[in-house]
């Protein structure tokens, strides 16, 4: 038995010490979803804690026959698409940001520099305009380079209805940028004009 | 080859998914139609883009915080069943008590003894004595009719489920005086 699969078995023994070995393991992998599915830090931190809570408590479920990382991955993605779903309905509640503040800096910023950070916001950006379910399947992709089956398995569906999902997402993400770029023209042409105009008024 | 198949196809090839002879066909294609061409030169640049995102990491002692949320669920919980238990069981507790006397002043409600008692006691509880004759009848006309059907197993089941209860209570109430264990239990 290699050491994670140990650990996991101690931790539904009820081991706490195991159960934290394995959340030091995946912390980064977890959190990191959260905040690409949710777009900010503090409720990123606050799913993150919750994926880690259910994984304990469901701990049973899980079937060794199947990646752990998938398994925690699934847990994760299924939380965070139930909270976009409920967020629909209602905002966070004024005590759960209270409650969140410890967490609210995000570690990555401090040493960006302005161009990786506006770099960063678009992809944010870019990301949170798709579907959430689109969204899940390019993070996936892009942040865990896992293959369609893999990513068929984290989210349980079909490898063809992932290719198909992967390809609607990057088609709505293509669209959404080459909409940009024909904006950023357009007001770039809008300025050079009105520039000539004023021009022309001081001739 | 329609557009629509080369959308597909280039979602394909950026997870290099597209044999050699697809990827000639599609690079034709992309040279030829400029729609298509500026799809392609957006996505690559796009999957790149992500491709290069970092991954985002918790504050310090993200681990910390995690089983100290576990352990007030569990506490919460703990509560909750506690309470839960203590609350049936003193139901079970003092629903017992109330049939034993019952039973007790049905057996006893002979005229003799009623008069003896009434004698007695009459100066000081006839007001509430007056209440418990009343509680007493009602109590005795359900039990009467009770026990003209078979339904004496009722009760008797009743009984048991009561004294499950408490048994229930019990536990409760004595696993409590036990220090409350940290890290090693799982609900």
């Amino acid at each position: 038995m290699d050491q994670q699969a140990l650990w996991v078995a101690q931790a539904l023994r009820g081991d706490q010490r195991a159960f934290a070995y394995l959340v030091d393991l995946y912390q980064a992998a977890v959190y990191n979803l959260c905040y690409r599915m949710l777009g900010n830090a503090p409720e990123a931190e606050d799913a993150a804690q919750e994926t880690f809570v259910r994984v304990y408590r469901h701990l049973h479920k899980y079937d060794p026959q199947q990646k752990f990382s998938s398994w925690i991955l699934a847990v994760a993605s299924h939380y965070c698409i139930d909270r976009l779903r409920r967020r629909r309905i209602k905002w966070l509640s004024l005590d759960n940001v209270l409650a969140l503040r410890p967490a609210a800096t995000d570690p990555a910023l401090p040493e960006e520099t302005i161009l990786q950070h506006e770099s960063r916001a678009e992809v944010r950006d870019l990301l949170q305009s798709l579907p959430a379910e689109h969204r899940l399947v390019i993070v996936l992709r892009y942040w865990y380079d896992l293959s369609y089956v893999e990513i068929a398995q984290v989210v349980d569906s079909s490898e063809s209805a992932i290719k198909s999902r992967l390809h609607r997402a990057r088609k709505m993400l293509a669209k959404r940028v080459m909409a940009q770029r024909q904006a950023g023209t357009l007001s770039r042409k809008q300025v050079q004009e009105e520039r000539r105009v004023a021009n022309n008024a001081l001739l | 080859m329609h557009c629509s198949d080369i959308s597909e196809w280039i979602s394909l090839r950026l997870d290099n998914g597209l044999s050699q002879e697809q990827v000639t066909q599609l690079e034709v294609h992309l040279a030829r139609c400029a729609a298509c061409g500026e799809e392609w030169e957006t996505l690559r640049s796009l999957s790149s883009q992500l491709a290069a995102e970092p991954m985002v990491t918790p504050a310090a002692d993200f681990t910390a915080r995690v089983l100290q949320r576990l352990q007030q669920r569990q506490a919460h919980r703990r509560r909750l069943y506690g309470s839960l238990s203590v609350l049936m069981g003193s139901v079970g507790l003092w629903s017992v008590a109330a049939l034993a006397v019952a039973l007790l002043f049905i057996v006893l409600w002979q005229p003799l003894i009623r008069i003896v008692v009434l004698d007695v006691l009459q100066p000081l509880a006839a007001k509430a004595l007056s209440i418990l004759v009343i509680l007493a009848q009602a109590l005795y006309a359900v039990i009467r009719e009770l026990s003209m059907r078979p339904t004496w197993l009722l009760l008797l089941g009743y009984a048991l489920l009561a004294l499950g209860l408490i048994v229930l209570w019990a536990h409760v109430a004595l696993r409590r005086r036990e220090p409350v264990p940290q890290i090693n239990s799982r609900f």
